[in-house]
């Protein structure tokens, strides 16, 4: 929650271009990202990889900024992992400026798809939109290749919420 | 509004995975209309040794990027007996950029030196299980039929284009050696098929 908070508060002090590229959308290899997710407590997180290229990802990312703050008071972090290559690393950041994405955005550092797509998970095929639940103390990882609407998204998280952790 | 909600609903619950062909599987050919108004089937090639069964479109980043390396991979391979076959997966229905007119208009633009093919209703695709533009499907021409030898990624490199492996180029030479493919299952990342809308 209150990460949430200090980077909205970041992101309003500082103005837009006096963030660098890497510290508006850091980069981060798959095990930095699965370290982060294992080391989450409760926290539920809402991973959704999406590309500037495509457009229904693009369509589909204020409903995950909207989970994050209907739901802001709980232990929830959306993190919208971008799969662009590395190389458009500045084209990703004016994008999300442009947009005002306001959760969290990182770059897949990874170009090795054998590896890194069967590990984020074997169910999934390539394509984007797709979108990962991960909390690490109820011992939930769910993979979704699907593009969400507000409500299945909110169901979705609910779903997890609701679940009692593994004993 | 309702029949919006509905749509909205139905679009985000379109299949997404199938059981389709596995690996080794023998695949009925098929009957699709090409850009060039005629349909086209895979007993039009009797001298075929195998096919590139590339499911691919009008609109995805990914698969336009790879478009220059399939008309070079049909360039290379029709001549050895492997002819590119691209099969539109998408619904003009969901996205009129992908209707048959625009087909038309980018095999036109490229240059395509192989068929373009329309996929009503998306039988073919759901066949194949095809997910997401660009999709690669291998098959070897045995006396059983076309059998499925690869599933995939054309190259190592969706995103960037450059590759420096090129899983389809070493499937097809593993099968000319009489080998079998290895991988013969690979992924990448790539754009959501356009399914159509429930009525």
């Amino acid at each position: 929650m209150s990460g949430y908070f200090i980077r909205i508060l970041a992101i309003a002090l500082l103005s837009a271009d006096r963030l660098s590229a890497q510290e508006r959308v850091p980069l981060v290899t798959l095990d930095q990202l699965e370290e982060r997710l294992a080391a989450g407590g409760d926290t539920t997180f809402v991973v959704n990889l999406w590309a500037t290229w495509c457009a229904p990802c693009v369509a589909e990312m204020p409903h995950f900024d909207q989970l994050q703050r209907a739901y802001r008071s709980k232990p929830l972090q959306v993190l919208f992992v971008s799969l662009d290559a590395e190389k458009n690393h500045g084209a990703v950041v004016k994008f999300v400026e442009k947009k005002g994405i306001k959760s969290e955005v990182l770059l897949l550092n990874e170009r090795d798809e054998q590896y890194f797509i069967p590990k984020i998970s074997m169910e999934w095929s390539g394509a984007i939109p797709a979108t990962l639940f991960v909390n690490a103390e109820k011992g939930i990882r769910v993979f979704k290749e699907q593009e969400f609407n507000y409500q299945q998204l909110e169901t979705n998280y609910l779903s997890i919420l609701q679940q009692k952790n593994v004993p | 509004m309702l029949m919006t909600a509905l749509a909205i609903l139905f679009m985000a619950n379109a299949p997404v995975s199938e059981e389709g062909y596995q690996i080794g599987d023998v695949v009925d050919d098929f009957r699709l209309k090409n850009v060039d108004g005629n349909p086209v089937s895979l007993a039009d090639y009797p001298d075929a040794k195998g096919f590139i069964v590339i499911f691919t479109c009008n609109t995805c980043p990914v698969a336009k990027g790879y478009e220059d390396r399939i008309i070079a991979l049909d360039r290379e391979y029709k001549p050895q007996g492997y002819p590119v076959i691209a099969i539109n997966p998408n619904d003009a229905g969901v996205d009129p950029n992908e209707s048959y007119e625009k087909m038309q208009q980018r095999a036109q633009e490229k240059g395509f030196t192989f068929p373009y093919l329309l996929d009503p209703d998306h039988v073919v695709t759901k066949r194949f299980a095809a997910t997401h533009t660009p999709h690669t499907f291998l098959l070897q021409k045995t006396a059983e039929g076309n059998v499925l030898q690869y599933i995939g990624a054309i190259d190592n490199d969706s995103r960037g284009g450059d590759p420096d492996t090129k899983f389809v180029e070493d499937a097809i030479a593993a099968l000319a050696n009489g080998k079998k493919p290895e991988p013969n299952v690979t992924k990448a990342v790539g754009c959501t098929i356009k399914w159509k809308k429930s009525a």
